[in-house]
């Protein structure tokens, strides 16, 4: 990987798997910013927007389902891509993210951290920076 | 006359007492709606006393304000038709307290006619305790999905971690890698419970898709080869019919066959044989695996697809085993008209063999 490191967002209220995968991503070389809740994550992408988004979807203050509608609705911010990473595993959940915007959906138990990079890398490659 | 009359008074009391002693409230009212009688367990579950009851009408007295138009309307019914809605059988409806504290009750009325008028008799109970549990039961599983999957992948993602450390001496290095396999199992079986309980209740959102079953068994079989390898054990498909693509939820016959060959795996001592077979039956398709692994008693057979249910021999080869593998392939086939049995002799193998519909 040449030139500036890729930035990803990393939106989870829970402060453990945050730890987890921001240590995993910068060990890949990205560049990484956190978010603890809905809000946080659109007032930073207000500032800043990064190359892909991982987004919980329930969270305090705002959840992740109005936040990929609120970005997908904003010029500025609907071309960025948003992977989901949940415990919800309901296939009307996986349907509502993927309808609403998202590049993919996990859930985050059934998901290793070495997959989770191969996907953020895999969805860097389209290029929509 | 006098003799008839103490038998009447006596009988009355008697009636009086079965009345006031029973765990259910007793609530009688007149054709106009008012209270004429009202036993002790009405005055515990509604907070209304007998003697300030007794002439209220009825529906300012316990039913909800929600449920005064469903009320009157019934009520009228009945009039008109002689039919009630919820005459003679079990009606779940809110009910009001005294305090304003409003709860979920059943209750069953008929009338008595008493001549040209009626009267109405309603036993009413308390359901809140029944009601709560059955809330309790439905989010226990949204619960089981959030709570205990956010924790555990926490496990899982720090273990990750955790082990990818290099300067790690040998002991804790295997400890963690312990540690990631009881995750693993930790997860799946968060994972399995969850998808049994959802089939179960028949929340599951079956996404039927044309599949082709001879590339599913492949593709399982090279997901289940490495730990085969590890085994030493031979696994082949040794048939493969062509088959039409079959309608069904490429996801659960994919955890249906992986659920079949991993028991085979598990429970053929190394260096097995397993052989996987996809055949055309008439209007059937037939997938069997067949194993040389310790066989199932004839007793177990029969059990062997029941909840929590694990073979007596199955024990002493595997302690990691839930009883809900099989279970759950069961529940999966159900869903598409298919059966699965087993075939097998103890000592001498294992054969698992399930059939579905073809969908033309």
């Amino acid at each position: 990987m040449g030139g500036q490191p890729k930035h990803i967002l990393l939106v989870e209220d829970d402060r453990f798997l945050r730890k987890a995968a921001e240590a995993t991503l910068r060990r890949h070389g990205f560049a990484v910013s956190t978010a603890v809740d809905g809000e946080d994550a659109l007032q930073q992408v207000q500032r800043q927007i990064p190359d892909l988004i991982l987004l919980d979807l329930i969270m305090p203050k705002i959840q992740g389902f109005e936040v990929l509608r609120l970005l997908k609705q904003d010029p500025d911010t609907q071309r960025i891509p948003v992977i989901v990473l949940s415990n919800l595993g309901q296939e009307n959940d996986v349907h509502q993210a993927l309808e609403c915007g998202a590049v993919a959906y996990f859930i985050k138990s059934n998901l290793s951290l070495q997959a989770l990079v191969s996907h953020v890398q895999e969805n860097l490659k389209g290029g929509t920076t | 006359l006098s003799r008839a009359q103490e038998a009447l008074r006596e009988s009355e009391s008697h009636s009086r007492l079965i009345i006031e002693t029973a765990h259910e409230a007793f609530v009688a009212i007149d054709i106009d709606g008012v209270i004429i009688d009202w036993n002790r367990q009405a005055e515990n579950l509604f907070g209304w006393p007998r003697q300030e009851a007794l002439g209220r009408r009825f529906d300012d007295t316990i039913v909800t304000p929600q449920g005064h138009q469903a009320q009157i309307e019934g009520y009228q019914h009945f009039l008109s038709t002689g039919e009630g809605m919820v005459l003679d059988h079990r009606l779940e409806v809110m009910a009001k307290h005294r305090q304003g504290r409003q709860f979920p009750v059943e209750l069953t009325i008929w009338p008595i006619q008493l001549g040209q008028t009626y009267r109405f008799n309603a036993f009413i109970h308390d359901i809140s305790e029944r009601k709560q549990a059955e809330q309790m039961k439905s989010d226990f599983v949204s619960f089981v999905t959030h709570q205990l999957r956010t924790p555990l992948a926490g496990i899982k993602w720090l273990l990750e971690l955790a082990s990818e450390e290099e300067a790690l001496p040998e002991a804790p290095r295997s400890y963690i890698q312990d540690a990631r396999e009881s995750a693993d199992r930790l997860i799946k079986l968060v994972n399995d419970l969850l998808d049994i309980s959802r089939l179960e209740r028949g929340k599951f959102n079956i996404l039927p898709e044309a599949v082709n079953l001879g590339e599913l068994t492949h593709s399982v079989l090279a997901e289940v080869s490495p730990l085969a390898r590890q085994k030493g054990h031979q696994l082949l498909c040794t048939r493969l019919d062509e088959i039409p693509a079959m309608i069904v939820d490429r996801q659960l016959m994919r955890q249906v066959m992986l659920n079949l060959v991993s028991n085979a795996i598990k429970y053929t001592a190394s260096g097995g044989e397993i052989s996987m077979q996809l055949c055309r039956m008439g209007a059937t398709v037939q997938w069997s695996i067949t194993d040389s692994g310790i066989g199932i008693p004839k007793a177990a057979q029969a059990r062997l697809f029941e909840k929590f249910y694990r073979a007596e021999n199955g024990l002493t080869v595997e302690t990691e085993g839930t009883g809900l593998g099989l279970y759950l392939v069961r529940l999966i086939l159900g869903q598409f008209g298919g059966r699965v049995w087993c075939e097998s002799e103890e000592g001498k193998g294992a054969t698992f063999l399930f059939t579905l519909p073809l969908t033309e």
